[in-house]
């Protein structure tokens, strides 16, 4: 439930009259043991209905340690896990959301990718699948068809691979006439018109993020050269202050919320973020509601911020400087520096803070142990800064540290990933750095960052591992305890694919990448060209308030930025 | 101002714990627009009360809550209000304002009265009403009951017959067991429904009898809450 786009999509497809729209989550081991033994196939929660019952069943692609999970709820299901095992009696199998800009190891299984903001798209999608059901042609690959005529939509089975003898990709072309050889990511234009989820639905149950959640803008321009999802959110569009408070409350009204979350990619960046947390946070205290903005930026937290969120209740703080030294971060572009953070810092601890989590990241390209001493030195610095402004309060600053995983359609998708034992020396030489009280370290599983990054950039060779992985009883591998890595290389050992061909080998600038005919709108030049100021440490500015960078995301997808005045 | 409230909990609201309830409450209370009272500090809270925590999988329809209101709502108004907001299978049955001088409902909750839905496992013969009247009958003749109470750190051993007032044998039809029991609940003792069935049983084996009640697919029910000296917490509308 901590999915936005689940809400936002449950919300419009539900108020279309003759549509239902229920949810369903992968149970977890022991409840599936039980369906399993009762032959009780995985149903929906709203009204208990199995899934291939409903015409449609739409995944978003979070996470690509989940496509297991994915492929099981389809097994559970008593779906046929193939696309091409499937005809019309089954259900439509359509997936979106951010890996869906590399869906390529799904490809096999899904019969509709979707690329982009779906709030239109999934009307317009709906609306051909009614005209299908209703008309006379009943096969399945004329309603494949139709929908790939929909902006955004990529229909997998449409296309071919072939490969070259070194392995790497020959090309990627339609196998059917009248489809594009290419697919673009569609996007909203206007998020003040477009329909926001005011009555979000309330767990009974613990769940995370359990709170009401309001977008406030979309998309992020600062350009730190490893994420995906400031490259596949262009360009920034904001909500007018106006609308965002009204709608705020609205939805605590709907929900009884106790807590409201201001949620974008870099929240402080907001436009109007002063006046409108100034705002909002007096009219919410009021009510004994707290206010929550995650996703701070170091350079842009204040004092004046701190005071407003902290007005009811504290929630956590989070900073992710990412790397320890200037250097690094210039490379990777998180024009973040030393007295950012501790200005940060030191205004948090003045407002009372005594816990803090720091980001960073393990295995960026032109990486030295040096980089690592950075990492404790900028921690030591905090807990430093924490005794003078706090005095013999504990402290509790927690460092969690992940391993740099390369991602698709990022300046750094043609980078290697350094190889697990390297990663793991990493955390050692980091864990003997930062054993001082007060302070906290925790690293990600450096075997589940291995295969993150296999299916990250992986291809379609990839779905005979992931098959035989799940049947061989793989699921829940984002679970530490449920991750198996030797039977995810015995897998990878039988389909005879080496994952590090995915994982650690460097690609070539001239290299047709699995993901090349999707497209976000930022252009292949840019991304070259932001890799080569990379590897010269040279920084690249925020086009928010700086001139445009030449991105082309604007002028391909036909939407301006959108920021909104006080 | 306070408002006390006679609660139920039923259908698929049983499977809400009690912490979940908590803020359940919470919320509802604020889609309704009513005026809860927070208490101060670092991590405020609903000034919200209940009598007791009513386990998961228990059903109710006896419960009761306190809530403190910041400004005066009549109670009628609560209720309807609050019915309208709150999930299904939670309902206030009646509302009414006390004093805040009135002992908190916790302090004097004693006893609770259970109704047990399960069914005969062993021995099945056609005379197994008797059979089961008999042995309960027996389990209440001893003059004491052991039984191992475990806390998270500890257990201890204690007598458990003074905290079971009475078990009645209500039906009993084709294996299907429906018993009632009044059981201490509160400060001064606690007795679980699930604890007495287990003592039964063990009880039971002991006489050589088979029969046994099952605990797999058991329903458990409480039908009332009461005070020490027995008395209920009910509204009595002069």
């Amino acid at each position: 439930m901590s999915y936005l786009g689940l809400q936002i999509l449950y919300n419009i497809i539900n108020s279309i009259d003759d549509v239902l729209c229920e949810r369903v989550f992968a149970p977890w081991v022991d409840m599936e043991d039980l369906m399993r033994s009762r032959g009780m196939p995985l149903f929906s929660l709203e009204n208990k209905v199995p899934l291939s019952e409903f015409d449609i069943i739409g995944f978003s692609l979070q996470y690509e340690m989940a496509y297991t999970n994915l492929l099981n709820m389809l097994s559970l299901s008593h779906i046929p896990l193939r696309s091409s095992n499937r005809d019309e009696r089954f259900p439509l199998i359509i997936a979106g959301g951010p890996c869906a800009f590399n869906p390529e190891p799904l490809a096999a299984f899904i019969d509709v990718i979707f690329l982009g903001e779906a709030e239109d798209a999934v009307t317009e999608i709906i609306n051909v699948v009614r005209d299908w059901k209703r008309g006379r042609e009943k096969h399945k690959s004329q309603l494949l068809m139709e929908l790939s005529k929909i902006p955004g939509v990529y229909v997998p089975g449409f296309y071919g691979v072939q490969y070259k003898a070194d392995g790497t990709i020959g090309e990627v072309t339609p196998n059917v006439s009248g489809i594009q050889r290419e697919v673009t990511k569609r996007v909203v234009i206007d998020l003040d018109r477009t329909k926001y989820p005011v009555k979000q639905i309330v767990p009974l149950i613990d769940t995370v993020h359990d709170r009401a959640t309001m977008e406030i803008f979309r998309g992020c321009t600062r350009g730190c050269r490893f994420c995906q999802a400031g490259i596949v959110y262009r360009p920034i569009r904001e909500r007018k202050p106006g609308v965002v408070k009204q709608l705020a409350a609205d939805i605590l009204a709907h929900t009884g919320y106790e807590e409201l979350a201001l949620t974008s990619l870099s929240s402080s960046d907001y436009s109007c973020i002063s006046s409108l947390v100034d705002d909002l946070a007096s009219s919410l205290a009021a009510k004994g509601v707290g206010l929550s903005l995650p996703s701070l930026r170091v350079d842009a937290f204040s004092v004046d911020l701190a005071k407003q969120i902290q007005k009811v209740r504290k929630s956590g703080l989070t900073f992710a400087p990412e790397a320890g030294t200037q250097r690094l971060r210039d490379v990777i572009n998180k024009n973040v520096t030393e007295e950012d953070l501790l200005e940060a810092a030191r205004s948090a601890f003045e407002a009372g803070w005594d816990r803090l989590k720091l980001y960073f990241m393990i295995g960026l390209p032109t990486e030295t142990y040096e980089d690592l001493e950075g990492i404790a030195d900028l921690a030591h610095s905090v807990i430093e800064l924490h005794r003078k402004v706090r005095g013999n309060k504990t402290p509790a600053i927690n460092v969690s540290v992940s391993s740099f995983v390369p991602k698709p359609h990022t300046p750094f998708q043609w980078e290697p990933q350094l190889s697990p034992e390297e990663l793991i020396n990493r955390q050692k030489f980091l864990r003997t750095r930062l054993r001082f009280k007060g302070m906290e370290f925790n690293w990600h599983d450096a075997g589940v960052s291995f295969y993150e990054a296999v299916f990250s950039r992986g291809d379609r060779r990839l779905a005979n591992v992931l098959e035989s992985a799940l049947s061989k009883g793989c699921k829940f591998d984002a679970w530490t305890d449920h991750f198996m890595p030797g039977v995810w290389q015995e897998a990878f050992r039988e389909a005879g694919v080496d994952p590090c061909f995915y994982a650690n080998r460097a690609r070539r600038p001239d290299e047709i990448l699995p993901w090349d005919h999707l497209k976000t709108g930022v252009s292949r030049a840019y991304l070259l060209e932001e890799r080569r100021k990379a590897l010269r440490g040279i920084s690249t500015s925020d086009c928010r308030s700086q001139p445009c960078t030449g991105c082309e995301a604007c002028d391909t997808l036909g939407v301006r930025m959108d920021l909104k005045e006080e | 101002m306070r408002i006390r409230a006679r609660f139920r909990k039923t259908e698929k609201a049983i499977y809400i714990s009690h912490l979940n309830l908590i803020r359940i409450f919470e919320r509802s209370a604020r889609r309704a627009d009513l005026p809860l009272d927070y208490s101060k500090g670092f991590n405020p809270r609903p000034k919200i009360s209940f009598a007791s925590a009513l386990p998961l999988g228990v059903s109710s329809e006896d419960e009761y809550v306190d809530f403190d209101l910041k400004k005066p709502v009549m109670p009628e108004e609560f209720e309807c209000r609050f019915n309208c907001a709150v999930p299904d299978g939670l309902k206030l049955e009646t509302t009414w304002s006390i004093p805040d001088s009135q002992p908190a409902l916790m302090a004097e909750v004693g006893w609770a009265v259970y109704q047990v839905r399960t069914h005969l496992t062993g021995g099945q013969t056609p005379d197994e009403r008797n059979l089961c009247a008999g042995i309960i009958r027996g389990f209440l003749s001893q003059s004491s009951i052991a039984l191992t109470k475990r806390t998270k750190s500890q257990s201890i051993e204690i007598d458990a017959r003074p905290l079971i007032k009475d078990i009645g044998v209500e039906k009993i039809n084709g294996g299907l067991v429906l018993l009632s029991m009044m059981v201490a609940h509160g400060n001064r003792g606690t007795i679980k429904p699930v604890e007495v069935i287990v003592a039964i049983n063990r009880y039971a084996k002991e006489l050589g009898s088979d029969i046994a009640l099952d605990m797999e697919d058991m329903r458990v029910h409480r039908s009332r809450l009461l005070k020490h000296d027995g008395g209920n917490f009910r509204h009595s509308v002069a």
